[in-house]
């Protein structure tokens, strides 16, 4: 059986529903409607952004369900990405949050957080200067406020 | 620093554009030094990162007091992230556990810890192994007194190979990173493949657990010092050229100190050459008188 995902620029998208239902939220809607053919509006994804969503659920259509271990220290295991997840995040940082929004709309817990062990990654090792300059973000401290910033927090300090 | 040339798009302000609870699940794989280093990157960041539960949490796991009464002037959020950063020397980024001088080791005291991405970053079927540490024993500055140096030879002569089997480990993880950072090269910027975080000694020798059975003891010493003279004179009478502090600290105490003692046996219970740097640059300054202090303890042993 297959489901047609309409992403927001009006692009349609034959998924197999085992493949569709990795997503949650679609997992819910088709639940809730019952047997339809009728396509689904994803009005919060583009079709580029859709496209790799898709291509992971494929990917990951025959994973079993994630039983999250809480007691885990998720500092430690921002590590462990599987090599195919690594390749599939290698993105520009644009894409690489848009795929992060999208799989946290449509509930792909996998998925949101690959790209959230991407990004700390990402930032690990980085300093604020680095930090601004990897993900474009404008400083937007007096250099008084940065000073006093930098005196409060000894820990960064601390390399 | 504001650099206006280019007014970015929308979806390009990713403090805007990306919400808070998103950020907060980043955040929750990053370790305290490296939040603090993500709130000085702008104001947003800044009131993300120090309302996160974490400080809060470290603070009540260490005081044992459920709220902080005053900072003057700073929100109640920031005022845990403030406290804790000021403590940051002693509090260990694994455990989350505040030592003390009081601990009577200062080897208890949480060291910055050089932690490298392995091979597993990119392989799904391995445990995260956590592989080599910068810590490096140098025993050249160490003196024993004359009767413990030929006990210590065997030891020595064991870690030794040790060292070795260690140092080809090295060799080929060397190789491994090499090849590794080529791979690494996306979002226009390279993966740093090592940071530092704060570890105590429990975590430092868990850490080095990981190694293999043993390994730790080669690259972490915690090696016990010779047993101590118990009286002041025989001190002396080991390590010539020792100041006396009369009434040490109003303690009604009498210290005999030598400085290159002292700072040796900082050496060993600090880990190494990384740990002697840190302590010089850090733990020292933050309490000038450890050196006596540890001294002290040691005495009163």
């Amino acid at each position: 059986m297959t489901v047609i995902l309409v992403s927001s620029d009006n692009q349609d998208f034959k998924v197999d529903k085992e493949v569709a239902e990795r997503s949650i939220l679609i997992k819910n809607m088709l639940e809730d409607v019952g047997e339809s053919d009728s396509p689904i509006p994803l009005p919060n994804v583009t079709s580029a952004v859709l496209t790799k969503v898709i291509e992971y659920c494929e990917h990951h259509r025959n994973d079993p369900v994630q039983v999250p271990e809480e007691t885990d220290d998720p500092r430690k295991r921002s590590n462990d990405i599987e090599e195919w997840d690594m390749k599939f995040m290698q993105v520009d940082q644009e894409m690489l949050f848009e795929i992060i929004l999208a799989a946290n709309y449509l509930d792909i817990k996998p998925l949101l957080d690959v790209g959230c062990k991407t990004v700390a990654n990402i930032i690990k090792g980085k300093t604020p200067e680095e930090i601004r300059k990897a993900f474009n973000i404008v400083n937007d401290f007096t250099p008084e406020e940065e000073a006093q910033i930098k005196k409060e927090n000894e820990w960064a300090e601390d390399r | 620093m504001k650099t206006e040339s280019k007014t970015p798009s929308p979806r390009h302000e990713l403090d805007k554009h990306v919400p808070a609870e998103i950020w907060e699940r980043i955040f929750s794989y990053l370790y305290p030094s490296q939040l603090c280093r993500f709130s000085m990157v702008n104001k947003t960041f800044e009131t993300i990162v120090s309302s996160l539960p974490i400080w809060r949490y470290l603070f009540t796991e260490n005081t044992f007091r459920k709220r902080l009464r005053f900072l003057r002037g700073i929100p109640e959020s920031k005022s845990y992230m403030l406290y804790i950063c000021a403590n940051s020397l002693h509090i260990c980024e694994e455990c989350g556990y505040q030592h003390r001088f009081g601990s009577k080791n200062l080897a208890d005291l949480p060291l910055p810890v050089l932690v490298r991405l392995s091979e597993s970053h990119c392989s799904s079927d391995e445990e995260i192994v956590f592989s080599d540490e910068e810590i490096v024993f140098s025993d050249e500055e160490i003196e024993f007194p004359d009767e413990q140096i030929e006990s210590s030879d065997e030891q020595i002569e064991s870690s030794d190979e040790k060292i070795k089997s260690l140092d080809e480990e090295v060799e080929s993880l060397d190789e491994e990173t090499e090849s590794l950072e080529e791979n690494f090269e996306y979002l226009g910027s390279q993966v740093n493949l090592t940071w530092t975080v704060r570890k105590c000694c429990d975590c430092r020798k868990a850490q080095g657990e990981g190694l293999g059975s043993g390994e730790f003891e080669a690259t972490v010493p915690r090696t016990s010092p010779p047993p101590l003279p118990k009286t002041a004179p025989e001190w002396c009478k080991i390590y010539p050229g020792f100041k006396r502090i009369v009434d040490f600290e109003g303690y009604g105490y009498d210290l005999y100190v030598n400085e290159d003692t002292v700072l040796s046996e900082l050496e060993i219970y600090y880990g190494g050459a990384l740990g002697a740097e840190a302590s010089g640059k850090s733990a020292l300054e933050y309490d000038g008188k450890t050196k006596a202090r540890i001294l002290w303890y040691r005495q009163q042993d």
